[in-house]
């Protein structure tokens, strides 16, 4: 194989399964926040920034994983 | 694009933007490359000539070095040539910069600390450092230790400047430095890794120190060994919990790394999009500036949640870092 397809192969393969685990990994937070502020509203301030802590926990191993797909597929 | 501009293609505008600023030693007999400027061929023999170089014929003068010296690398080769004393002076000095900066706004806030006329600014570092209050008071329930909120206002506050300097248009600062002779400039600090690595060194030799502080060198060893499975598998207790500790900085360094180094990358992107020779604009390149200047505005918008989650994280780590290794070892 061509190494400029299997350049261009590799990096859609990367985004891909970054936006997939991403995806999966911020509807479950999401909707697991959503659950507990309707069961109890008054939790919310506390949920909150777990929540954020938590997306940003999800967040960055695909967005690693998005940068270096940029770089596979314009720099290397 | 607006790599025309400066005579390099897309790739190496790119390369060129990745690329930081070292400052180290380099052997005698190491060929050195100066980028020629110029249009065409007898421009850009001239430019060499003028510097008393060698023009090769494409793209570079050529400078044979006759002694060891530290010089400004101009290339990956150059950089490749210096080894491990290559030091990486614009991560240095934007991240001291901003480090300074951070301590002379909170100290102006501090002696200008009004009670009955408070300023803005002091109600705004009063609200960062009742945030941070709150998430140490949340946080950080295993024992007493001053230091640990000092230390999280720090990180947080030193960190989110570094990462707001990606919000600076990528080629302002770079480009007038090309101008007066710097050939390359990177002013985010925490897109390099070695800087984010520093950081979270720090962290690991203090979560180390209380950890032996607190539970003892005995008491240390201890939770390291015996831990999940008890006693009599002693060895793949060591092996889980060395991995559980070395994790720990890696995953610090290279979450914070890798996030802002991606978003920098998509910043060069759009910004290659973008001409800024107006004279020859075509209908379809005046599209596809407005594209970019509309992509930026998104992607900048998008990124100030990145920015700042991303120094939070780094924050709340180290503060649930300090917790666990102030916690007393407890036979399970």
């Amino acid at each position: 194989m061509e190494v400029e397809a299997a350049r261009f192969i590799g990096a859609g393969l990367m985004f891909g399964l970054a936006a997939i685990g991403a995806g999966v990994g911020a509807g479950v937070l999401s909707s697991k926040l959503i659950e507990s502020i309707a069961r109890q509203p008054e939790l919310e301030d506390q949920l909150r920034p777990t929540y954020f802590l938590g997306i940003g926990l999800v967040d960055a191993v695909p967005m690693i994983s998005v940068g270096l797909a940029f770089y596979v597929l314009f720099v290397a | 694009m607006a790599s025309e501009s400066s005579g390099r293609t897309f790739q190496e505008y790119l390369e060129h933007h990745l690329q930081n600023l070292v400052y180290g030693p380099l052997p005698a007999g190491h060929e050195r490359k100066f980028y020629a400027k110029g249009s065409d061929e007898a421009g850009k023999e001239v430019y060499c000539q003028d510097k008393n170089l060698n023009y090769d014929g494409e793209k570079y003068c050529n400078e044979t070095l006759t002694e060891n010296g530290w010089y400004l690398a101009n290339n990956k080769t150059d950089v490749e040539a210096m080894g491990f004393w290559a030091l990486h002076i614009d991560t240095m000095f934007f991240s001291v910069l901003l480090g300074g900066l951070f301590l002379f706004i909170f100290a102006r806030a501090a002696k200008n600390f009004s009670l009955d006329k408070p300023t803005k600014l002091q109600l705004f570092i009063e609200m960062m450092i009742d945030f941070i209050n709150g998430v140490v008071k949340g946080t950080f329930k295993s024992a007493k230790n001053t230091l640990v909120a000092p230390m999280a206002l720090t990180i947080f506050a030193w960190v989110l400047l570094m990462n707001l300097m990606d919000l600076v248009p990528v080629d302002l600062i770079p480009y007038p430095a090309e101008l007066l002779g710097i050939p390359y400039l990177k002013v985010v600090p925490t897109t390099d890794l070695n800087l984010t690595a520093s950081l979270a060194l720090s962290v690991f030799v203090l979560y180390l120190f209380f950890s032996i502080k607190s539970k003892g060198f005995v008491g240390f060893i201890k939770s390291i060994s015996l831990h999940p499975f008890g006693p009599w598998m002693l060895p793949a207790n060591l092996f889980i919990e060395i991995i559980d500790l070395l994790a720990k900085p890696l995953s610090l360094a290279l979450r914070l790394y890798g996030n802002l180094y991606a978003g920098e990358m998509i910043f060069l992107l759009i910004a290659g999009m973008v001409s800024i020779e107006l004279t020859q604009l075509t209908i379809a390149g005046l599209g596809l500036n407005l594209a970019g200047i509309g992509l930026s505005l998104i992607w900048a918008i998008f990124h100030i949640l990145i920015v700042v989650l991303q120094a939070f994280i780094f924050m709340m780590l180290t503060v649930v870092y300090m917790n666990m290794a102030h916690e007393k070892f407890e036979q399970h």
